[in-house]
Parts: C-alpha cells; sequence; structure tokens
C-alpha cells in the first residue's frame, strides 16, 4: 500500500511538472547521442533538482533505457563500495562476478587464495580466483552469485586502503565496460554534495575520469548537486564532457502553468492570475516553497468545502 | 467556500507571514493542515528518514491503520519525497523544523520522541540481516541517542568513531561527525570539546591540514577541555606539524604535551607515547642520537605501562633507526622484540611485515641464510592467514635477495611466482614491478631477448593502470638495453672504414687506376 500511494504522488508531481524543458531537451539530447555525457543538475536548495531528476528517471522509463539511482542523502550508498554492489545489483550480478569475488577477497576474513609453499620453495599459486566458495548466496539456475554485503574489510590483510579502492575499481570499470558495451545505462546521482570527501573524490577521480579517456562508452551520468567552489573545480576537471544545468527560480508564467496543472484548485483563470502574483511574491519562485503554499491553499479551500 | 473567497483567505495568511519562504511556507502549512498530521510532520523531522514503522514507534498509541493513513497523508506533501517505502523531508523543511526541536520549550517531547526512537532504531538493527542495513540503523541509533541523552550519545559517537578510524573508513568518521554536528547548538561544552577533537582527526585524516589546525585549536580554546583531550590534542598538533614536515615545531608542540601529561599527574598513560612521536620527529630531522635516546626511552615506557601495542611500535622504529646507523645487530635485536610482541598479541600480519624487515636488513649485510629464515617465517604466517597479497611481497623480496646473492635462476623463479600472484589478486602494479625485476636480471646476464620481452610486459602493465612516470622510467631501460644490445660505436666505424677501403680497392682493381 505505502508503494503504491507513494507511486501515486510521484505519478501526481510528474504531472504537474513545469519549466526546466531546456533541462529535459539536454537530457534527451544526452542519452541519445552521447555527446557529452555528464549533466550536471545544479542550483540552490529547494530549486527543483530531485524533481527534474525523477522527470529524467521517467524518460529512461519511457524511452526503455537501464538506469541506476543513487541518493548520497541516504548513509546506505555514501561509499565506493556500496555505490558499486548497488549498481551491480541493479544491473544484474551475473555481469559482475569477478567484481564480487574480488570484493569477498577484501572482506570475507576466511577468503583463501590456495597458495602452497613447499619446503624448497616451489610455489604453486591454484587457479581458482574467481570462484565463490560455499557460504556465498548463490542462486546455480540463474547463475546470480552475491558476496556477503560485509562492509569492514578483513584484518588479516596487509592491504592499504587506496590499493583496495585501486584493484576493486579497476575490476568494477573492467566488468561495466563489458556491459555497456551492448547496454547503454544511465546513472543517476543525486544530492553529491552530500557525499563524504573521499567517497566525492571516488566518483570524480575513479567513476567519471575514464570518461575523458574515452572509456565507459554507453554511460551517461546524471549530478544534482547543490552549487559550490568545489563543485565548479570539478567541472573544470572535466570540461568538455559535462553538460551544466543551472536551474533558476521558477518565473510567473511557469507558476501560472502549475497552477493549472494543479487540477484539484479548481480556480478560474483570472483567479490563477493572482494566485500566481502572491505566490511569486511569497515563495520568490522556489518550487518546493511554492508547492507548499499551494497545499495550504487547498487546505482552506477544502475547510471552505 | 468560493474560490474568491479562498483567494483572499489565503492573501490575508499570507501578508501575516515572516519574510523567509521557507520558515513562512512550513509554518502555513502546519496551520492549516489537520492536527494530527501537523503532529507528524513535526515529529518526522528529528529521523533522517521515516516510514509507517517509523510513524508507528513515534506515536506507538495510534492504531496500525491511523498510522497508515497519517503516513499517506504525509507522503502527499510537497515537503515530503520518497523513494519505495522509505520517506524524507525536504532538506531545507527538515533543517527548520529540526532547530525548533532543539529550542528548550520543545526539549521534553525531544528526548521523548528519541527515546521512541532508539529503541525502534536498536529493534531494526537486531532484526536485519544485511549489513549495510544494520550499519545504518546503528547510526541512527547514535543519532537518536544524543536526542535522548546526551552522555551516552557521545559515548556511542566516541565508540563508533575509534572503530571506523582504525578500519580506515574516514569518509564514515566523516559522517557520524556531521551527524553530531546536527546537535550542535544545544550541545554542552565538554561534549563541543570532544565533538572539536573529532573534527581535527577526521580533517587531518584527509589531510586538510588547515582545517584539522582550526579544529585542534578550538579544542585548547574550549575551557571545558579536560587535561587528557588537551594533551591528546597537542600532541596531534605536533603529528600534524611532522606530516608538513615542520619538525622543529612538532617537537615544541609534544614537548608541550609532555609537560601537561606530568603536571597533571597523567604522565604515566602518555609519555611513551609521546616520546614515540617525538624521537620521529628527531630521527626525521635527522638528530639520530637524540631520536634513538628517545625511542629507547619510549620503548622502555611501554614495557612498563605494559603497552604491547606500543612496545612493538617502538621497536620496530628503534630497528630501522638502527639499520639507518648501520648497527645491524641492535637493529635484528629491535625487530626480533617487536616480532615478539606482535606475537602475543596475536597480529599475525604485522608480524609478518616485522619478519619482512628483519629479512631485508639480513639481505643487506649479506646474511642469506638469516635473510631467508626471516622471509620463511614471513611467509609461513602470510599463508596460514590467507593474505596472499603479503606473500607476494615477500617473495619479491626473497627473489631480491636471491639476486644480490648472484643465484639469477632462483630469483627469476621466484620473481615469476610472486608476479603471478600479484596479477590473481589484480594487483597489476606489483606485477608490472615485478615483471621489470626480472628484465633487470636478464639484462644484467646479457639475455637481451628475454630481458626486452620482461621490460615490454612491464611497460604495458604500468601502462595499463595509468602508472606514466614508472612505464617511462622503464621505457628509458628498455632504450639502454637496446643500445647495450646492438654494436657499439666503434665497431660501426670499424665496419664503415673496412667498407670504404674494400670499395676502394675494387675501384683499383676495376680501373686499373
Amino acid at each position: 500500500m505505502s508503494i503504491s500511494a507513494a507511486s501515486t504522488v510521484v505519478e501526481r508531481r510528474l504531472r504537474s511538472f513545469v519549466d526546466r524543458r531546456s533541462e529535459l531537451d539536454e537530457f534527451c539530447r544526452m542519452v541519445d547521442t552521447g555527446d557529452r555525457p555528464i549533466l550536471a543538475i545544479s542550483g540552490d536548495t529547494g530549486i527543483g533538482k530531485s524533481s527534474l531528476l525523477e522527470r529524467c528517471v521517467h524518460e529512461c522509463a519511457l524511452r526503455h533505457v537501464r538506469k541506476v539511482e543513487i541518493d548520497f542523502g541516504s548513509i546506505r550508498y555514501n561509499t565506493y563500495l556500496a555505490i558499486m554492489r548497488k549498481v551491480r545489483d541493479e544491473l544484474g550480478v551475473e555481469h559482475f562476478v569477478p567484481l564480487t569475488d574480488l570484493i569477498n577477497y577484501f572482506t570475507k576474513p576466511s577468503y583463501h587464495l590456495q597458495v602452497d609453499v613447499s619446503a624448497g620453495s616451489s610455489i604453486h599459486v591454484s587457479q581458482n580466483v574467481g570462484t565463490v566458495e560455499a557460504g556465498a548466496q548463490v542462486n546455480v539456475a540463474g547463475v546470480v552469485i552475491h558476496d556477503l554485503m560485509i562492509v569492514e574489510p578483513r584484518t588479516d590483510l596487509s592491504v592499504s586502503e587506496e590499493e583496495r579502492v585501486a584493484r576493486l575499481t579497476d575490476r568494477f570499470l573492467t566488468d561495466l565496460e563489458r556491459l555497456l558495451a551492448t547496454t547503454p545505462v544511465v546513472f543517476f546521482f543525486d544530492h553529491v554534495d552530500k557525499a563524504t570527501g573521499d567517497t566525492r573524490r571516488w566518483l570524480w577521480n575513479e567513476l567519471l575520469t575514464p570518461l575523458a579517456d574515452g572509456r565507459l562508452a554507453g554511460a551517461r551520468f546524471v549530478l544534482c548537486v547543490r552549487e559550490a567552489p568545489k563543485f565548479e573545480e570539478e567541472l573544470a576537471q572535466m570540461r568538455g564532457l559535462v553538460a551544466p544545468a543551472r536551474l533558476q527560480p521558477l518565473g510567473l508564467p511557469d507558476i501560472t502553468e502549475y497552477l493549472a496543472r494543479r487540477e484539484e484548485l479548481r480556480i478560474g483563470d483570472a483567479e490563477r492570475e493572482r494566485v500566481a502574483e502572491m505566490l511569486l511574491a511569497a515563495s520568490k519562485g522556489i518550487p518546493v516553497t511554492v508547492a507548499t503554499f499551494v497545499e495550504s491553499f487547498l487546505q482552506i479551500r477544502r475547510r471552505g468545502d | 467556500m468560493s474560490g474568491a473567497g479562498a483567494v483572499n483567505a489565503f492573501r490575508e495568511l499570507l501578508s501575516a507571514l515572516p519574510a523567509d519562504p521557507v520558515e513562512s511556507s512550513v509554518e502555513l502549512l502546519l496551520s492549516q493542515l489537520p492536527g494530527d498530521v501537523a503532529t507528524y510532520l513535526r515529529l518526522c523531522a528529528i529521523p533522517h528518514r521515516f516510514d509507517v514503522a517509523t510513524l508507528r514507534a513515534l506515536g506507538p498509541d495510534v492504531p496500525p491503520e491511523e498510522s497508515e493513513r497519517l503516513y499517506q497523508a504525509l507522503l502527499e506533501l510537497a515537503v515530503v519525497g520518497s523513494g519505495g517505502q522509505v520517506a524524507r523531508l525536504h532538506d531545507t523543511a527538515r533543517g527548520y523544523l529540526f532547530r525548533q526541536w532543539l529550542t528548550p520549550s520543545h526539549r521534553v517531547e525531544l528526548t521523548v520522541a528519541s527515546r521512541r526512537l532508539v529503541a525502534h532504531f536498536a529493534a531494526r538493527q537486531q532484526a536485519a540481516s544485511d549489513e549495510t542495513e544494520i550499519e545504518q540503523f546503528r547510526y541512527s541509533v547514535m543519532f537518536h541517542r544524543l536526542g535522548a541523552d546526551e552522555t551516552a550519545g557521545m559515548r556511542e559517537f566516541n565508540a563508533l568513531f575509534k572503530e571506523r578510524r582504525r578500519q580506515f573508513r574516514i569518509g564514515d568518521c566523516e559522517r557520524l561527525v556531521k551527524l553530531v554536528c546536527e546537535y550542535e547548538p544545544v550541545l554542552r561544552p565538554e561534549s563541543l570539546a570532544v565533538l572539536s577533537y573529532r573534527k581535527g582527526q577526521n580533517a587531518a585524516d584527509y589531510r586538510q591540514w588547515a582545517k584539522a589546525r582550526q579544529a585542534f585549536q578550538a579544542v585548547l580554546d574550549n575551557p571545558a577541555s579536560d587535561a587528557d583531550l588537551r594533551i591528546r590534542t597537542h600532541n596531534r598538533l605536533g603529528m600534524l606539524a611532522a606530516a608538513e614536515r615542520q619538525h622543529r615545531t612538532a617537537i615544541a608542540c609534544f614537548e608541550q604535551a609532555l609537560h601537561l601529561a606530568a603536571s597533571s599527574g597523567r604522565g604515566a598513560r602518555y609519555t611513551h607515547r609521546i616520546l614515540r612521536d617525538m624521537g620521529a620527529a628527531h630521527r626525521d630531522l635527522g638528530d639520530l642520537d637524540r631520536a634513538m635516546e628517545l625511542l629507547s626511552e619510549a620503548a622502555a615506557g611501554a614495557q612498563e605501562a605494559g603497552d604491547l601495542p606500543g612496545v612493538a611500535a617502538c621497536q620496530n622504529s628503534l630497528g630501522m633507526l638502527h639499520q639507518k646507523r648501520h648497527e645491524i645487530a641492535e637493529a635484528a635485536a629491535a625487530f626480533h622484540a617487536s616480532a615478539t610482541a606482535l606475537e602475543q598479541l596475536t597480529l599475525p600480519v604485522q608480524q609478518a611485515k616485522v619478519y619482512d624487515n628483519l629479512g631485508t636488513l639480513h639481505t643487506e649485510v649479506g646474511d642469506w641464510t638469516a635473510s631467508m629464515e626471516a622471509y620463511a617465517r614471513s611467509l609461513a604466517i602470510t599463508r596460514a592467514a590467507g593474505d596472499a597479497f603479503g606473500q607476494a611481497i615477500t617473495l619479491n623480496n626473497m627473489a631480491r635477495a636471491h639476486q644480490r646473492s648472484r643465484d639469477d635462476a632462483k630469483a627469476v623463479e621466484l620473481f615469476e611466482e610472486a608476479g603471478r600472484i600479484f596479477e590473481q589478486v589484480g594487483d597489476h602494479y606489483g606485477a608490472a614491478q615485478v615483471r621489470r625485476n626480472i628484465g633487470r636480471v636478464h639484462a644484467r646476464l646479457k639475455r637481451f631477448a628475454q630481458a626486452r620481452d620482461a621490460f615490454t610486459l612491464a611497460i604495458a602493465g604500468f601502462g595499463h593502470i595509468g602508472a606514466t612516470e614508472e612505464q617511462e622510467a622503464t621505457r628509458r631501460e628498455l632504450a639502454r638495453l637496446e643500445r647495450r644490445s646492438s654494436l657499439p660505436w666503434w665497431a660501426w666505424t670499424a665496419i664503415v672504414i673496412v667498407a670504404l677501403l674494400v670499395g676502394l680497392m675494387i675501384l683499383v682493381a676495376t680501373y686499373d687506376v
């Protein structure tokens, strides 16, 4: 019931979505051509970044394009490992078996790479890296292999965090590239400004930088972020690959159109103009504030009815 | 009410509102919503995310179907975003409402709600099986514990922060600090001092030195900071300066920490730790005698305090210092002492590293038997721990020892094994380095074709991971090899002269000049 209630709300919000046409066109162009594969949606809080992102996600559904949504506002997706796992789980774990195995190697305390060292120091390394040991979740019929979702690194391993990140990222990108060769994917990252310092560095330096070398063809990225000098610096590194979309407050025609789309308001054209003017003055055109005022207006209206 | 009537009523309400759009829109909405929906909208600003179960926890007396209705009513609001079964308030609205919760008039109610949320998220943490979810609930428990009981919340924050830091998860530490910062306006001065200290540690872990120094200074400026925190802060400031290679400043900070430890009667706890850091600073400054003095004193102090990890660390540092001074027997003794302490602590991987140091030390003086013995011990530990990466490193070191003892065949064999493991675990950098080592052995033996192959593989390996400097250096080595494998300049000159002479003789014979 809660999920259906949520989807009804989302549908209603999509129906009343106004303005942002040029940004939406830019998104469609990016999906179609792959030219400038990063769309950077920025603007102050409440300006409608997440709403635009929701609209872009909907566009993916209409076009049958695969997508992965990651919200840095959630603790859950605030590490590079959590992002890799989310991407893997959304796109199909069968495409990321080597990554899964490497994650197990770094996190599962009893993981044992079989290396036999005899007294005469003739050493033989087993060729079994890539298999998953008993205990991991394995669905043989569907070839679905998950790692153990352990979040802490092994304490019995002398590998530094930098090396761990580098090796896991290499593996992740290799697996992802293979999939992208046949299937384009749009990656949505919301609330990038809430990503922790190391996650944000990983996003720009490890995940997005390969685009500059012509890698990850087939991948498109949408980033939502509050404007900040740090973001400007990050964008500067990737110039030529980024289509910036700086969102502006709504204008009077946008608010008027929004009121028209909210059918439950039941107000005539003349009243709509007046209400739109009042809303623009009170909200300064910030979309979330406009919508909140409209809800108050609806409550007044309902009580009157 | 007619449309015009509603518009007029709306206009009147708008005119009485504060100027800030967010504040005014939320206040107006709260005043117009049905009472129970408004109450829950306020309550839902306490957690970061909520669902029907959270609403039930916040209102334990509300019937379940009523919680469902309230949740649905909240989902309708523009300030509430939802993703599947979880909803959250828009940042600006939550920020505004949460700040209201922190005001004195709402504190009692906040404490009650926070206690309920602690119990709720603790139960969900217990029931969860997904580690990521468990962790998420654990953070929520800590956050709401702060609202329910500041002392207990800060204790939990400190424990979590230390745990994450030990695991090198500095992003998580940053996250934890941000969570506590939400309560910053109402935290007691002693909690603020601890928070500043953690902020400083986190900034230092990110190598943001200025930010770290500012946070540590805030600890020293806070009259509520206790002596323990002040000693640790002076020591941290010393470590910051040392990291920036300002060794004299670092030593001054360590001296302040030492002085405070002694004057506050906390010398037994801190002195040996501070001396160790100070010893390292003197070592890096090149004052090896003073470094030796301090590290020896630190090691003795750690021993006396029963601080075994401290003993192990001091002895390892001492070993490296002795090695630097070419005092081989002393270095070996220190490494052995470090390994023994680590054995008691059952920290096998660190122990293996110390044996590796010992092996390298013996290699340096040409004691191949002792060197191989130390490496074999290291290898046995990493094997037992399943640490393939550690094994590859030791094999590489063993190979280098064989190379120095002119046992080239064995060196190549061990390099090959190390390289294979590096490739198995996906360490392309390690694999490329080993390839280059193999190339060097072949080059020295004038096996130019094998050397060329090994260097070419190393160049490709470095290129694959973007290690351009290493790639270039290896290219230069290959170029040198190509020059060595071709004929020297004088041979080419001789060939040209002979060819000219032969040509001349043919000319003379043909034309009978």
